[in-house]
Parts: C-alpha cells; structure tokens; sequence
C-alpha cells in the first residue's frame, strides 16, 4: 500500500516516471513502437523520446485524470495523428516548389509518425482473427482457462475433448491455458512471448515458420473450411458475391476488378480439381471456396493493420 | 551472405575495459542512446554472420543424455569406493529422493579398462565410444546448481534455472546464422514417441527473437511441422492458392513500399516451398552406403532410432545447419539414464541403444572431414551419487558429472579435471556450465563477455559473467 501511495503521490517524482512509462506503453500498444522505444528502460541509458513535451502532456493529464486509461485511449485514438493514413506520403507540388522534402524522405520510418505505422497483428489476434471470419468464435467472458495438449507430430493445440461446451475450443486465446512446456502452435511462431519472463515490448519476427503454418497448419485450414461455409450460408449462390463478402469480411474492403477476376479463375480452377477428385457438388462449392478464404487468411494484408 | 553483426559490449565492462572512473558515465551513456538508436532499426535475420574472431569450429550437435549418466559406473574410475562397498560413507550425502538413508559406499557393479593410445577410462557398457578413446577430450570435473532433471536441464541449455532465458543454440543461432537459408538454422531431433519432461523448454528461444528458436525435426514422415498440408488436398491446389496469394501480396507491398517486413514475407513463401524440397532430401538416407547405415546400427531395431537421429544429424551438418540437438529415447521412461534402481540393469538398458550411434557419428563426421569444424558434445545434466539408493541405486548429484567432447579443436584423447576419492565432488579443475557454455562460444569465435542481447534494459548474456565468472577453460583447447 505504501508503494502504490509513493508511486502514484501526484507532487512525487516516482508519480511523474510511472504516469510517462505508462502513457508510452499505450503509446506502444496503438503505434508499434512508443515515443520512447526502449519503453522498458527510461533516462540516460535508455533511448531518448521523440516528443518530450507531447509525452510530458499526455503524463499529466493521465494523472488528472485520476489515472484511468480509457480518457487516455480515447484522446490518442481520437486525434488525427492516430487516423492518419497508413500510406506513405511523398512530396505535395507546394512542397517541390518550394523545394522541401517529402514527409516520407524525412521519415521513413514512421518515428514521427509522419503517417501511421503499419502493425502486425499479434500472436493471440492472428487466432482470434481466423476465428472471428469462421463466424465460430466463442466470444464468451470470463470463466475457466481452455487447456491445450501436445500432439506427437509436435503441435500444441487447444484440446477439443473435455471442454467445458462445445465452443469453448474457439473461445478468444486470451483464455488459451499458458503452460511453462508447451507453446501453442500457431500462436508461438507469431512471437507468443514466453510466459515466464516478463515481456514489455513483442518482437515482431517475420519467419518461415509463418508461412508453413498459415498454409498448412489443421487450425488454419479448419478455419478456412468454416470460413467458406460461412460465406455460402451468407452471400447466396452467386459466386461474385461470395468472394466479396469473403474480401470484405476478411480484408474490410471490396475485391478490385483484377482481384475478383483473379479469384474467379482460381475458385474455378480448384472447382474443376475437387470435381476430379470425386467430391460431391456441395462439397466442391465448399472446398474451392475455403481456397480463397484459405489465400485471405495468408495474405499480408490480413495479418498487418494498416 | 555476410553482414556484420551488432554486438554492443556491456555498459559494466567497458568501463572495466577502459579503465574509466564515474566522470566518465555521460560519456558512455551518450554512446550507449546511439548504441540502442542501432539496435532500434536492427533487422534480424537468420544470414550468415561473422564471428568476433578466431574461430576453430562453425557447428555443433549437443547430444543431450537426460537422466544423468552416472559418472562413476561410466566413465570415473573409482577405486577406493569398490574397496570401502558397503561400508557407511563418512560425509551426509544430498539426496533428492528416498531410498538412500543408509548412506553406504555402493562399488560400480561394471569393469573399467583404459582404451586408446591416450589410456582413457571407460566401463564395459559404451564398448564403441571407448574405441574412440583418442578422439574425446573428456572432462570429469563438472558440476552443476540443481539436482533434479527438469531444472538441471534447463541449466544445461540456458545456463540458470531461472525459466525463460534463450538457450544455448538460440544464442549461437543469433550470433551466427545459418549457411543454409532453406532449412531451420537450429535443428532438434528427438524422440518421435514422446518428449521429456521439459517438453519443448529446451530449445526455446526465450526473450530472443522467434527467429532463434530450434525447430523440431522428425526422423520419418513429414520431417518439419506444417511441411505439407494437415488436410489432404488434390495436387496443384496450393500451388494455385500461392500465385493468387502472391498477387495479392504484391499490391499490398506496392502499398506499402517502406515496409521492408512485407517484403520479407513473400520470400518466406518462396522458402517455404524450397524447405518441402530441401528437407525431404535430408530425409531421404536411401542412398546413404550399406556401410553407413550399418555404422548407425539403422539395420538393428535397438539401436536404429537413434542412430536415425546420429545419421541425420550428420546429414543436416553436411547441409550447413548450425545447431543440431539430439535427444535420448523417451520411451519407455523420458529420462533413460535415471538409473535410481539398479545402476546395472538401467545402464544395461539404455547404453546399447545409444552407444554405437554415437560412436558411428563421430567416426563419421571425422572420415568426412566434417569433425574439425563441428564441436559434438555428449552430457547429461548432472551427476550421480556414490551412495546406494534402494541397494543397487543412485540417486542425482549436482556436485560432479562427467561430459564428453570431440572434435571442434577440443583435444582430443584428454582427461581434464577430478573428482574426489568416490566420486562425489568436482575438486581439481572444476567446470561449471558456465564455464562450458563460455568455452564452446570460444571455440565458434565468440566472446561470451561481448555477445548480449538486451532485456528489460540489461544487456543479457549466455553466461552472466559478472555473476558466474565463467571463464573460457583453455586447458581443454588444442
């Protein structure tokens, strides 16, 4: 009780760190990297903030406001640095007349942030993400952790027996047991970090691990499978809108021309080899369509905000 | 590929280094804001890296024996422990479980005899490791912080119980890369019917990029996890998926140019698909001589699991692979050289399925060519007890183990370090993992005391050695 007295006393200098180590951590969480990248090592042997004074102010007035996170997160979110687009922004004609350099020359990085940053989804999201386009997410709070197992081939996943109902297997990976041993599949090879140590900031890797599992691993193929399921029960039998409601549910966005022709071709394409294969006429509307779905899952634009 | 590497000496020692007083602290830190200003816009990557220097090795397979193989009735002959069997040993031993409160002397129930030029000792149940007598540097002295397997092993690989920490192959991982860009840099190879009990802890990348991590490689079937699709599909579907997957990504990027991630993300498809290929061929020993599968004991079903796993190992070597951990048999018991029971009859069990394997890589690597560059390393993680346990027993002993070393400009054919009169202590030329860890980093051209990676504000290190003082044990080196 002492400690939290000291660290949050309003006059103290302990209050003035842990108000600017915490608003950089939000800070963090909406950007990818916070105005002080080091957000775990403040001062001299840390890095040095991009916008001290903005830093100092949002400090303040997260400590005004009694220390709540919610007035903080709504005014960072609110303003127009968070709703800037995430493209990169070159020189306006005033700018080259006048002969200054674009934002994207000054800051390519996007340190400034000259534009929004463009984030991986995290470990838990990419699940979550699947999921939520499978339409089978479990969104239920609360209530006891979902254990997981680990297979023989060397996966780890949620165990589908012994669930407390039949959905738990899709509820949100934030309740997806952690366990010192085993590390969840598809969440540990998207920088799950390991849970014994403490984590301030996520490494965003970017490994062929990724690649395998998107495109091979049962889960992402199940999901897929849903996912199409999903769209044939929602968009109607014409193929065209089928694959713009899957566009849209998964990309937020409608196909381009090119983009629908192209998975035309290909749901056609995977139509005719199923059909071969001696699948049944649902089962080949199904299935070429969970291709698509299974291509959206893959794509960066899936798993990166922008 | 080449780059350098961003290695940033520790803040402590180089003030040490420079001999610099606290005048000096502005300095450094100002040199440390553009040391991490590096860091910062550091990419990591799996290309191949130049050591710090001087390097006599560039990979290594760490032959884990879980279980602790008991140094005694192996490889430490003690004399005066056959003589006083029986009798009540003067010292309280530690124990960890039950069984041995009589605290008597328990002789080793096998014969040791002196093998090779160099009359190095080995008992009767490692015949094929004893005739290699003149390529091991064996060292007797170790010892190591905890006395049961779990933590011990966690010791071995990351150097400290504390969970969390990268291991060992992470680290050399992380400071080397890998010379082949289409399979993983670290390579574990265990046990297709089960793991110990630290499941997949010990090759964990801790708080070190993903990137790091060792990836499970199994000796038949599919060789890596989600190599091909869990759901069985008609030929050329994927290859469809990808080119659609390939022209979507490609927008996304022209979107995006800066974002060199998105970039990095097309090439790991790209990969990914030369990894099915590059993998299956490591697999593939059908066309490896009669010889050689025969000097894996693959014709004879008690030693060819993990003989399988000796033979790929060599293969993935062969193929420019960093870091290769074996694994012991995990059936029917996941710890095989616990001999808590019976010393006699639990070595009995276990040795023969590991003892020409071992030995058939080593002759293999080093008729090749190959064992000059490659540090083999054959340890379990701790010791056992010159005590009796249950009568014919022993229980674990942190306090002295034995570990095997060859090639990688270790010496060959040597002897370094003691224990006590029965086996209980390291007391001449002690070992720590520490100091193991600090040395095998040497031998691959990397100062343990410069290699770090910060966490939570700390520039990290394998070895810790402002708190281990781990030291490279030079006596050791050729």
């Amino acid at each position: 009780m002492a400690l939290a007295r000291w660290l949050t006393n309003k006059d103290g200098r302990a209050a003035a760190l842990m108000a600017r180590v915490q608003v950089n951590r939000v800070w963090q969480h909406l950007f990818g990297v916070g105005q002080v990248s080091t957000a775990d090592n403040f001062g001299y042997q840390g890095a040095k903030p991009t916008h001290p004074d903005l830093l100092d102010w949002f400090a303040v007035e997260y400590i005004d406001n009694g220390w709540r996170l919610k007035p903080l997160l709504k005014r960072i979110m609110s303003s127009t640095v968070y709703r800037q687009a995430s493209r990169p922004r070159d020189s306006s004609s005033r700018d080259r007349r006048a002969g200054r350099s674009s934002p994207r020359e000054i800051d390519p990085g996007s340190r400034f942030p000259s534009r929004m940053p463009v984030r991986r989804l995290s470990s838990e999201v990419v699940r979550d993400a699947m999921l939520a386009c499978s339409g089978q997410i479990d969104r239920q709070i609360g209530g006891p952790s979902i254990n997981t197992d680990a297979r023989p081939d060397g996966r780890v996943v949620v165990t589908e027996e012994d669930q407390p109902t039949p959905t738990s297997p899709w509820r949100r990976s934030v309740y997806v047991l952690s366990r010192r041993r085993w590390f969840p599949t598809i969440m540990s090879v998207f920088d799950q970090p390991n849970m014994d140590d403490h984590c301030t900031r996520r490494e965003s890797s970017t490994i062929v691990h990724q690649a395998l599992t998107m495109l091979n691993d049962q889960f992402v193929m199940e999901c897929a499978d849903g996912f199409a399921r999903r769209v044939l029960r929602e968009a109607g039998s014409k193929i065209e809108d089928q694959i713009v409601l899957a566009f849209r549910i998964a990309l937020a966005r409608r196909p381009t021309t090119s983009e629908l022709q192209s998975s035309k071709q290909l749901l056609a394409r995977q139509a005719e080899r199923f059909r071969k294969a001696g699948a049944g006429v649902d089962e080949v509307d199904q299935k070429s369509l969970a291709c698509v779905c299974h291509v959206l899952y893959n794509t960066s634009e899936f798993l990166y905000v922008d | 590929m080449e780059s350098s590497p961003q290695y940033l000496p520790s803040r402590r020692r180089w003030l040490r280094d420079a001999g610099l007083g606290i005048g000096s602290l502005a300095l450094t830190s100002l040199l440390q804001n553009e040391g991490l200003f590096a860091r910062e816009t550091a990419r990591f990557d799996l290309r191949s890296k130049t050591p710090h220097g001087g390097a006599r090795a560039k990979s290594v397979i760490l032959m884990m024996q879980n279980g602790a193989p008991s140094q005694m009735d192996l490889f430490d002959p003690k004399p005066e422990l056959t003589k006083r069997d029986g009798q009540v040993y003067s010292e309280k031993v530690e124990t960890f479980q039950e069984g041995s409160e009589q605290n008597t002397l328990l002789a080793t129930p096998f014969r040791f005899r002196k093998y090779g030029q160099c009359g190095m000792d080995f008992s009767e149940p490692l015949p094929y490791m004893a005739s290699l007598a003149d390529q091991w540097c064996m060292v007797r002295s170790m010892h190591t912080d905890h006395n049961n397997h779990t933590e011990a092993m966690v010791i071995f690989t990351t150097g400290k119980f504390l969970l969390g920490r990268p291991t060992v192959g992470a680290w050399i991982t992380y400071a080397l890369g890998t010379e082949n860009q289409n399979l993983p840099a670290y390579i574990v190879l265990r046990d297709p019917n089960g793991y110990s009990t630290n499941g997949t802890q010990l090759w964990h990348n801790g708080w070190l990029p993903a990137l790091y991590r060792g990836t499970e490689f199994r000796s038949a079937g599919v060789p890596v996890l989600n190599l091909q699709s869990a759901i069985a599909q008609p030929k050329g579907v994927q290859q469809d998926n990808l080119r659609l997957l390939a022209e979507l990504n490609r927008r996304y990027v022209v979107r995006h140019p800066d974002e060199l991630e998105l970039e990095a993300r097309i090439v790991n498809y790209e990969v990914a698909a030369r990894m099915q290929l590059a993998a299956g061929d490591v697999l593939d020993v059908s066309r490896e001589s009669k010889a050689t599968h025969t000097l894996y004991g693959l014709d004879n079903e008690v030693t060819a699991g993990y003989g399988m796993r000796c033979l790929l190992a060599r293969r993935l070597i062969e193929s420019g692979v960093r870091f290769v951990q074996i694994h012991p048999p995990a059936k029917p018991v996941n710890n095989p050289w616990d001999s808590h029971k019976n010393s006699k009859e639990d070595i009995e069990k276990i040795a023969p399925q590991e003892d020409l394997p071992s030995a058939g890589l080593v002759r293999d690597l080093k008729q090749r060519g190959l064992l000059d560059e490659t540090i083999v390393i054959w340890a379990g993680e701790f010791g056992r007890l010159p005590v009796s346990q249950h009568s014919k027993g022993r229980d674990h002993n942190r306090n002295a183990f034995t570990i095997l070393l060859a090639g990688g400009g270790f010496k060959a054919g040597f002897t370094y370090g003691a224990t006590d009169e029965f086996g209980y202590r390291s007391v001449e030329n002690r070992v720590s993992i520490a100091d193991f860890h600090a040395t095998l980093l040497h031998q691959l051209g990397l100062d343990h005391q410069v290699l770090a990676y910060e966490h939570l504000g700390r520039d990290e290190r394998l070895t810790d050695p402002e708190v281990t003082d781990a030291r490279v044990v030079r006596e050791v080196l050729g």
